[in-house]
């Protein structure tokens, strides 16, 4: 087996080890977790022959100063934080091969990039080694959940760390005879989402439509919300117009178990969108999902940029 | 608990976007709220049933219960909406058609849970002692003489929702949550108990503590309660503590039966 080894000289603003996630931990309370941004994990993945679910890094607005110890294939998509080998500047979408000794680094965070309409814009990027990043596994994942401080690097629940070290495992589609081989691959321009700043999704009415007026389903269909600087790997907070229930007693439900993309309104009427690592039990009712699709432009989304919803039936849809 | 009469129940499925269904219980009223305890008792055990069945069915799937309904996750790629509805409808009529055997044989296990109860071991137990013009003994009495079933696990992992709490104890959530309450206390609130898996925030009234873990990711499956789970709670005295040290990573050294009380 190939072995490669990266230590981290910088963690990063919050850098984790994510994957596809859990389907079976919401019953001991676990959630299903995972990339935020699926199309591009699953992208970073694919690039260097990755099974879907073998783990990347996950890279929050900063990126970690990576130093490669012995020689690797990598690839970096979702959002531009400008990657760096040795200091020159590295494609995103693309498979790279790196040398032993080479270090990783970014030439800045993604907020310059907002004044910037030309490059990608974002919050997360994902760091894909050909292997896999290894570590131990929680019900069939290594996705880190950080506030239960579960799995992850080591297990330990955490994000990056100065000294921390990373290496591969041997869970390849093809293996190689040599790495350089895998090189240069790049990922089809059409196939990748379409970030930007102000992003149209499409959503699923139900499953308590019953709970909200009418007013409340005509504003989320015409009006645009606001992403909240108070949004995580659990949940996205909206500030947009209220969203009334039917009466006050209807803001609130006997607990359901609940999915990544449910848009929960609580009763101040102001949405929060259940992502990754959301509670797998909720006691607001659910006004709407959104399609599994388009969450990876909202979880690329900024405080401040702009959400706006179109309904879908999930007849037509699937 | 247990219901003997035949089951009659009527689901209706609803889109949780394009992964998942959620089949909920029709309510005959408006508002959950207004349900008594009874009969919300039996919607959880309706939706728990349907759960279980559609897990046996397709193993590999997690069909997972809430207070009345249940969470039917699919994949898009491999089956449409259309087919996911119809193979769940075709599958609560083959429930409602079997008789209500299965539910009646629902055999459940009972853990058993050493508390040391009050001081500074349960910093509520005198204000909810006097809150309800109890003394904490009775409090004590109360909570351990009951025999509690898990409702949900949720929240957190390993949080199981215990209840139904005897009213004579019921008290609402605390005002101000707490920032941290410390892994192993027991706690309860708005009729329901429960155990605090790790340090966490929490709004629950404190009321003792146990040694045994109720969650450790070292152990298959890492919860000690299940959805279905009875447990009840006996005092002990903190000399008593370290004779739990040894098995508190043991999940199931708890149950009934498995000698150690």
């Amino acid at each position: 087996m190939l072995q490669i080894h990266l230590s981290v000289l910088e963690g990063g603003l919050q850098t984790t080890l994510q994957d596809l996630g859990r389907t079976t931990g919401r019953r001991y309370g676990i959630p299903p977790g995972g990339a935020l941004d699926r199309a591009a994990h699953l992208a970073a993945n694919r690039l260097v022959l990755n099974q879907p679910q073998a783990a990347t890094l996950e890279i929050t607005l900063q990126g970690p100063r990576l130093l490669f110890e012995t020689s690797a294939l990598i690839a970096i998509t979702g959002a531009d934080f400008g990657p760096m080998l040795d200091g020159r500047p590295i494609p995103m979408w693309l498979s790279v091969f790196v040398r032993a000794g080479q270090t990783l680094e970014w030439s800045g965070d993604s907020i310059p990039r907002m004044v910037e309409p030309k490059r990608n814009w974002g919050r997360v990027c994902y760091l894909s080694l050909h292997g896999g990043f290894a570590g131990p596994q929680l019900l069939g994942s290594r996705a880190t959940y950080l506030k239960a401080k579960l799995s992850g690097y080591n297990g330990l629940g955490r994000v990056l760390q100065t000294g921390d070290t990373l290496n591969n495992t041997d869970e390849v589609l093809r293996p190689f005879r040599h790495l350089a081989e895998g090189a240069g691959r790049t990922f089809p321009e059409v196939e990748r989402p379409a970030y930007r700043e102000v992003v149209k999704l499409g959503l699923i009415p139900g499953p308590y439509e019953e709970n909200f007026s009418e007013e409340a389903y005509h504003l989320l269909f015409s009006e645009s919300f606001t992403l909240l600087q108070a949004s995580d790997r659990m949940g996205f907070r909206l500030k947009g117009p209220l969203l009334p229930h039917r009466s006050p007693e209807l803001a609130e439900i006997a607990s359901c178990a609940t999915v990544f993309g449910a848009v929960q309104v609580p009763l101040d009427g102001q949405p929060i969108v259940l992502m990754a690592d959301h509670q797998v039990t909720g006691g607001y009712p659910i006004t709407g999902t959104i399609i599994s699709s388009d969450l990876p432009l909202l979880a690329q989304l900024l405080p401040g940029g702009k959400v706006s919803f179109h309904p879908l039936s999930p007849v037509n849809w699937s | 608990m247990v219901s003997t009469r035949p089951l009659n129940f009527d689901f209706e499925l609803k889109p949780m976007g394009d992964t998942a269904l959620l089949a909920r219980l029709r309510l005959p009223t408006e508002h959950y709220s207004t349900l008594n305890t009874t009969v919300r008792q039996e919607r959880l055990l309706i939706s728990r049933r349907l759960a279980q069945w559609l897990q046996q069915i397709a193993p590999e799937n997690e069909f997972v219960a809430g207070y009345d309904s249940v969470l039917i996750p699919y994949d898009p790629s491999k089956t449409s909406f259309a087919d996911q509805v119809e193979w769940v409808q075709s599958q609560i009529a083959k429930l409602q058609a079997a008789d209500d055997k299965g539910l009646a044989a629902e055999k459940s296990r009972l853990h058993r849970i050493p508390v040391v109860y009050g001081d500074k071991y349960g910093i509520d137990l005198e204000e909810i002692a006097s809150l309800k013009g109890l003394t904490p003994q009775a409090v004590i009495d109360l909570h351990s003489c009951a025999t509690y079933t898990v409702y949900l696990v949720g929240f957190s992992p390993g949080f199981a929702y215990l209840g139904p709490l005897p009213p004579a104890i019921d008290v609402p959530r605390r005002a101000n949550p707490r920032p941290k309450v410390a892994a192993g206390s027991v706690a309860l609130a708005a009729g329901q108990t429960g155990v605090y898996p790790v340090n966490m925030p929490g709004g629950w009234h404190l009321i003792g503590y146990t040694p045994l873990l109720v969650f450790d990711v070292e152990s298959d499956p890492p919860v000690r309660f299940l959805p279905g789970d009875q447990v009840q709670f006996f005092p002990i005295t903190p000399e008593q503590l370290p004779d739990y040290e040894a098995t508190r990573h043991d999940l199931t050294a708890s149950l009934s039966g498995s000698g150690v009380d």
